[in-house]
C-alpha cells in the first residue's frame, strides 16, 4: 500500500512540524506578554496626567439624550 | 448565498462639546450634518415614500396614532437634514444623533470596510461644523453616556421572507445573548446609570428589557421586528438593534459575518435536512433578556444560563452549537475537504469561519486565565475589543489603585471611543490589533509592528471615497455624482431626476432590488450606447468597451446626456 504509506509519512512530518510550530510560541510567549505591558503603560504614561486634570469634566459633562 | 448577502450598518454617534458646558445634542447634530453637506448636492431630499416603520415583521401593523412619536421615522422634523455620501451612504439627524447609514454591500468584510467610511466623514464633518460655529465639537462612537441614555449601531441582513420569522426569532435570539463573548467593546459600569462599579463585555446589553418588539428607542427588544425590507417581495430586511459600536474589526466582522451564516443556514436547512426545530429546542433559554445581562456581566465567560426545557447552557456552549449546525449544514450543502472542511463557495466564507473558530479559541482560553495571565495575552487581545480594553482599564486601575467607579476609569473609556485620533487611545493601539483592509490585511495580530498607522479619518482625507460596485449604492452614487443639479430625491430603494421629457417634469426610477444597477450592469447598458471615457475616466482607468477597471466607473462623456437619459438607457437594459 505505498499511497498510504506516504500518507503516513506526510503526516508524521505535519505532526513533528506542528510540534516545532507550538515551540516557538511558547518561547516567545513572555516577551509578547511584556511587549503588552510596555505598549498599554505608554499609552498610559501619555494620558495620565490628562486623565487626572479632566476626568470629572469630560464624564460629567458628556450628556446624550437616547436614540434608536 | 453563503456570508455574502446584501448588508450594510447604521451607526449613531454621540455629539457633545469638548470643553464642558451645557449643549443641546439635537442643535449639535444638526451643526454636523450640515456641515456633511456638499452645497452641489444640498438640495436633494430624501424620499420617505417608501419608508415603513411601523410594519411588524411578525404580521399585521402598529396603528400610527398608537406610534410613539419618535417611531414614525419617515415622518422627519421639518427641517431635517440628508446627505447622500459621496459612497452611495446616508448622512442625516437621528432623534438626538448625527447618523452615518453605509451603502449596501455584499459581504462582511466590504460593510467594515464601508462603515469606516462614517467615521472619517462624520469626523470631517465635526471639525468643520466647529470651524462654522466656533464650538469644539466631538464625536463619540459608542452606545452609551452612563447616565441612562443609550443610542444605537444596528445592522442590517437581506434575507428570504420564505424562512418563517418564529425561526428568524428563536435562533437570532440565542445568537444575540452569546455573540458578546467576542463581540462586544467592553463598558465600565453595571446598570444603565452605572448603578454597580465594574466592567462588562457589552455597551448595550444593560439597554435590553424585552425579547421581541417593533420599538428602538425604548423598552428595547433583543429581537427587532421593523418589516421595512427596502427589497422585492420575496425578502425581508432583518434590522438588529443589539449591537455594539466597535472600534476593532475583528468583532465587528465577526458580528456581522456569524449572522449572515446562520440566516444562510436558516435560508437553506430545509432543502439539506437540518433539524433546525431540535436546535432551537435544545438552545430555548428560559429569559432571554436576563441572560444577555447575566453574559455581559460574567467576566469569568462561564455562567450558566437556564434552559426553558430544563437544565442550564453557558454563552460559549451556545455559540459552540451555533458554530457546530453552520458546519454540518455546509458538510451537507458543499461536502468536505480531506480534513473535514466544508468546500465553502467563497473566499469570505471561508475567512468567516476561520475567525468564528478563532473567536472560539480566543474566548475558551480567556475563560481559563487569571486576571495577571488575561493582562499579557497579546494575541486574543488583537482580536477581542473588550479584552484590549479591559487591559488598559486594569493597568491603570493598578497604577492608580483606585476602583472601577473611579472617574478616570470611566474617562478612559469614553476616551476610547473618541472619533479624534488625538484623544483616543483606540487610535495608538489599533496598529496592534487584527485590521481586516484587503490591502492592509494581517493573519494574526502578533507579527503586527507597533509603528503607527494613520487613523482610519487621515487615511479617508487623501483617498477619494467610492461607492460600493456591486449594489444599487453604485448607480445611487454615480447619478449624483455626475449630475448633481438635476436629481430631485433619493431613498435606498428610488431615485428621482428631473425629465423634460415627462409630463411631470420627473422621472423615478424604482431601485428595489439592491443587487441590481450595479456599476458592471450599468457600464454595460452606458456601452451599448457609445459611451466612451471622459477625462477623469481616463486618468483613473475605468469604464472601457463596457467593462470596469480599477473598481470604479465614471461618467460618460457625452455632455448632452441628462441624468434622465441615462437612467432611461440602464432600465431598458436591465428590462432586456
Amino acid at each position: 500500500m505505498p499511497q498510504q504509506f506516504q500518507r503516513n509519512q506526510s503526516q508524521q512530518s505535519d505532526a513533528a512540524q506542528s510540534d516545532e510550530a507550538q515551540d516557538a510560541p511558547m518561547a516567545q510567549q513572555s516577551s509578547k506578554q511584556a511587549d503588552q505591558s510596555d505598549a498599554l503603560d505608554s499609552i498610559l504614561d501619555d494620558i495620565e496626567s490628562t486623565l487626572e486634570s479632566n476626568a470629572e469634566e469630560y464624564v460629567g459633562s458628556f450628556v446624550q439624550k437616547g436614540g434608536q | 448565498m453563503s456570508v455574502k448577502r446584501v448588508m450594510g450598518t447604521e451607526t449613531e454617534y454621540a455629539v457633545s462639546l469638548a470643553h464642558a458646558g451645557t449643549y443641546d445634542p439635537v442643535r449639535l447634530s444638526f451643526a454636523v450634518v450640515a456641515a456633511a453637506a456638499d452645497p452641489r448636492t444640498a438640495h436633494i431630499r430624501w424620499d420617505y415614500q417608501r419608508e415603513d416603520p411601523v410594519n411588524d415583521a411578525r404580521g399585521g401593523r402598529l396603528a400610527r396614532s398608537q406610534a410613539r412619536p419618535d417611531m414614525l421615522t419617515d415622518e422627519p422634523q421639518r427641517h431635517i437634514t440628508n446627505v447622500v455620501a459621496p459612497n452611495g451612504g446616508r448622512i442625516y439627524v437621528d432623534h438626538a444623533h448625527p447618523e452615518y447609514s453605509a451603502p449596501e454591500t455584499t459581504d462582511p468584510f466590504a460593510a467594515v470596510r464601508y462603515d469606516h467610511d462614517g467615521d472619517g466623514l462624520m469626523l470631517a464633518a465635526a471639525r468643520k461644523a466647529s470651524e462654522q460655529t466656533g464650538a469644539a465639537i466631538a464625536l463619540h462612537r459608542n452606545n452609551v453616556d452612563g447616565k441612562g441614555a443609550s443610542w444605537g449601531t444596528h445592522e442590517n441582513y437581506m434575507m428570504l421572507r420564505s424562512v418563517p420569522f418564529e425561526q428568524v426569532a428563536a435562533l437570532m435570539t440565542v445568537h444575540f445573548v452569546s455573540r458578546q463573548l467576542y463581540a462586544g467593546s467592553g463598558r465600565v459600569g453595571l446598570g444603565e446609570r452605572c448603578e454597580t462599579a465594574g466592567f462588562q463585555l457589552s455597551q448595550r446589553a444593560d439597554y435590553l428589557h424585552t425579547a421581541i418588539g417593533l420599538q428602538t428607542t425604548f423598552d428595547r427588544p433583543i429581537v427587532n421586528t421593523r418589516d421595512e425590507p427596502h427589497a422585492p417581495g420575496e425578502y425581508r430586511r432583518l434590522h438588529v438593534i443589539v449591537g455594539d459600536a466597535n472600534r476593532m474589526d475583528t468583532p465587528q466582522a465577526l458580528k456581522l459575518g456569524t449572522t449572515s451564516m446562520l440566516l444562510w443556514m436558516l435560508e437553506n436547512a430545509q432543502s439539506c435536512g437540518m433539524d433546525i426545530a431540535g436546535l432551537l429546542d435544545a438552545t430555548r433559554l428560559a429569559d432571554p433578556v436576563a441572560a444577555v445581562h447575566t453574559v455581559s456581566h460574567d467576566l469569568g465567560l462561564a455562567a450558566e444560563l437556564p434552559l426553558e426545557g430544563g437544565g442550564t447552557i453557558t454563552a460559549w456552549q451556545l455559540q459552540a452549537r451555533l458554530l457546530s449546525a453552520v458546519y454540518e449544514t455546509g458538510a451537507r450543502m458543499y461536502g468536505t475537504d480531506s480534513r473535514g472542511e466544508p468546500l465553502w463557495p467563497d473566499k469570505p466564507t471561508v475567512r468567516i469561519m476561520a475567525m468564528w473558530r478563532q473567536a472560539m479559541a480566543d474566548t475558551a482560553a480567556v475563560r481559563h486565565a487569571d486576571d495577571d495571565e488575561r493582562l499579557g495575552m497579546a494575541a486574543e487581545a488583537s482580536r477581542l475589543e473588550w479584552l484590549l480594553k479591559w487591559q488598559l482599564l486594569e493597568r491603570l486601575r493598578r497604577r492608580l489603585n483606585c476602583s472601577w467607579s473611579d472617574s478616570r476609569m470611566a474617562a478612559l473609556d469614553l476616551r476610547w471611543a473618541a472619533l479624534d485620533p488625538a484623544v483616543s487611545p483606540w487610535e495608538k493601539l489599533r496598529a496592534r490589533t487584527v485590521c481586516l483592509d484587503d490591502d492592509k490585511q494581517h493573519s494574526d495580530g502578533e507579527q503586527l509592528s507597533s509603528n503607527e498607522q494613520p487613523s482610519a479619518a487621515e487615511q479617508l482625507q487623501t483617498a477619494e471615497i467610492q461607492p460600493p460596485n456591486d449594489t444599487r449604492a453604485w448607480l445611487r452614487a454615480w447619478i449624483v455624482k455626475r449630475w448633481p443639479d438635476q436629481v430631485v430625491a433619493v431613498s435606498w430603494s428610488r431615485i428621482t431626476v428631473r425629465d423634460q421629457d415627462s409630463k411631470t417634469g420627473l422621472l423615478s426610477v424604482d431601485m428595489s432590488d439592491p443587487q441590481r444597477w450595479t456599476a458592471a450592469s450599468c457600464a454595460d447598458a452606458l456601452a451599448d450606447d457609445d459611451v466612451t471615457q471622459n477625462d477623469d475616466a481616463a486618468q483613473n482607468g475605468t469604464v472601457q468597451n463596457g467593462t470596469v477597471q480599477n473598481g470604479t466607473v465614471q461618467s460618460p462623456k457625452d455632455a448632452t446626456q441628462t441624468a434622465a437619459a441615462a437612467l432611461k438607457l440602464i432600465m431598458n437594459a436591465s428590462a432586456a
